[in-house]
């Protein structure tokens, strides 16, 4: 059965089975998601695929057959981060950027660092620039995805992604710009 | 920040998102100049490509728990001894009705004329049909008293009313042409003539006396 068809039978009869396999096709890939929309924290991304699922069931009603199953539940991914990131303290945002500036001084000339300071600036965008970024570049979904997913335009999709970009490079040309000919130079 | 965007912005998303700077035909290196310089687009560009391999290692996700369904009305479980009372109470219920039913059909039957027999017939109401409402006049002549009643007005009318004596105005008066009696020689006559008389005998000789 395809997952539009688990769904229909999740609708009709509750079924704990048809939810379980539905689980075990896109479990993995939401913890994904949500770790990489969190920063790295695994514990909270774990509880938020628990609680997508449980969503799912509470919300199963909602689900338009004619619309892909895939993208609905990425759907209420992204809003379940929504809301996780508005009750979320300011306070780990900074921290977590000061202990980045911390370890870029440490680690200037380490690999690892453009990765870390990729995860830095992820973290300071906005919501809607993040997921859309993290959709498109890090889960590679298509840009109708990504506009189906975020309910809104192709246009506003794109929009998102450029201005994304643009504020992810000036946050890493915040570093030593006379290191990035040696250390970005590309393979 | 919610723009679409031009369509320079869209190639160079497009261009950053597929092709390496070196790579780019002259035209487009023209158009991502117009955005970045070279080192930037290639920063850029590394950024998505690296941006991908973040967070590779995923570990497994935790077993889903599903809470235990809540059973509906019909579905809970309860005692036996209150099932078999709500079986033997609905049957007692249903043979009890059964019964009046019965009876009562068997009354009701159209052609089930029954005799009874009677020795004494009580009459318990009486319904009236039609209702007489009667109704006394008596007639009275009014003549006497009548009469004796406007004979009493007169008379109390009769003492009401003063004894008025109004004097008649002769014509002189009436028409006097408005001299004082100085200048009349009549007037002077009748002052020295008669001082005994009042003025009101001289102006109306001809009114009878009391």
């Amino acid at each position: 059965m395809n997952d539009e068809q688990l769904m229909a039978e999740v609708i009709r009869h509750h079924a704990p089975a048809e939810v379980s396999e539905l689980h075990r096709r896109y479990s993995k890939r939401l913890l994904g998601f949500f770790i990489k929309m969190l920063g790295g924290d695994v514990e909270t991304a774990q509880d938020l695929v628990q609680e997508i699922f449980l969503r799912l069931l509470e919300k199963k009603h909602l689900y338009d057959p004619s619309r892909s199953f895939y993208t609905w539940l990425f759907t209420i991914a992204s809003n379940l981060c929504k809301t996780h990131w508005r009750h979320a303290p300011f306070q780990t945002l900074t921290e977590a950027h000061s202990s980045h500036q911390k370890q870029m001084a440490e680690n200037l000339a380490d690999k690892a660092f453009f990765m870390e300071s990729i995860k830095s600036g992820l973290a300071q965008l906005e919501h809607h620039q993040r997921t859309a970024f993290v959709l498109r570049y890090m889960e590679q979904f298509s840009l109708n995805e990504i506009a189906d997913i975020m309910e809104c335009s192709l246009g506003t999709v794109k929009s998102r992604l450029f201005y994304a970009t643009q504020k992810m490079t000036l946050l890493l040309k915040d570093f030593d710009p006379s290191s990035e000919s040696t250390y970005f130079k590309l393979h | 920040m919610e723009n679409d965007l031009n369509p320079n912005e869209e190639r160079f998303l497009q261009l950053l998102e597929s092709t390496d700077f070196d790579q780019l035909t002259p035209e487009d290196q023209q158009l991502v100049l117009q955005f970045c310089e070279a080192d930037d687009f290639r920063l850029q560009r590394r950024m998505l490509l690296q941006a991908s391999t973040l967070h590779e290692d995923i570990p497994e996700p935790k077993a889903l728990v599903l809470p235990q369904e809540s059973l509906s009305f019909w579905k809970r479980p309860i005692p036996l001894y209150q099932a078999f009372s709500g079986i033997a109470a609905t049957m007692i219920l249903f043979v009890g009705s059964w019964f009046v039913n019965k009876n009562h059909q068997q009354n009701a039957k159209p052609g089930n004329i029954q005799q009874v027999r009677t020795d004494t017939v009580y009459r318990i109401q009486t319904i009236r049909d039609t209702i007489y409402r009667f109704k006394t006049v008596r007639y009275q002549s009014k003549t006497s008293d009548y009469r004796q009643a406007l004979s009493q007005h007169a008379n109390r009318q009769l003492v009401a009313v003063p004894e008025i004596y109004v004097p008649v105005p002769s014509k002189e008066v009436l028409h006097s042409s408005g001299n004082s009696m100085g200048d009349d020689p009549e007037s002077k006559k009748l002052v020295l003539t008669s001082p005994r008389h009042s003025t009101l005998d001289g102006l109306a000789p001809d009114l009878p006396r009391k």
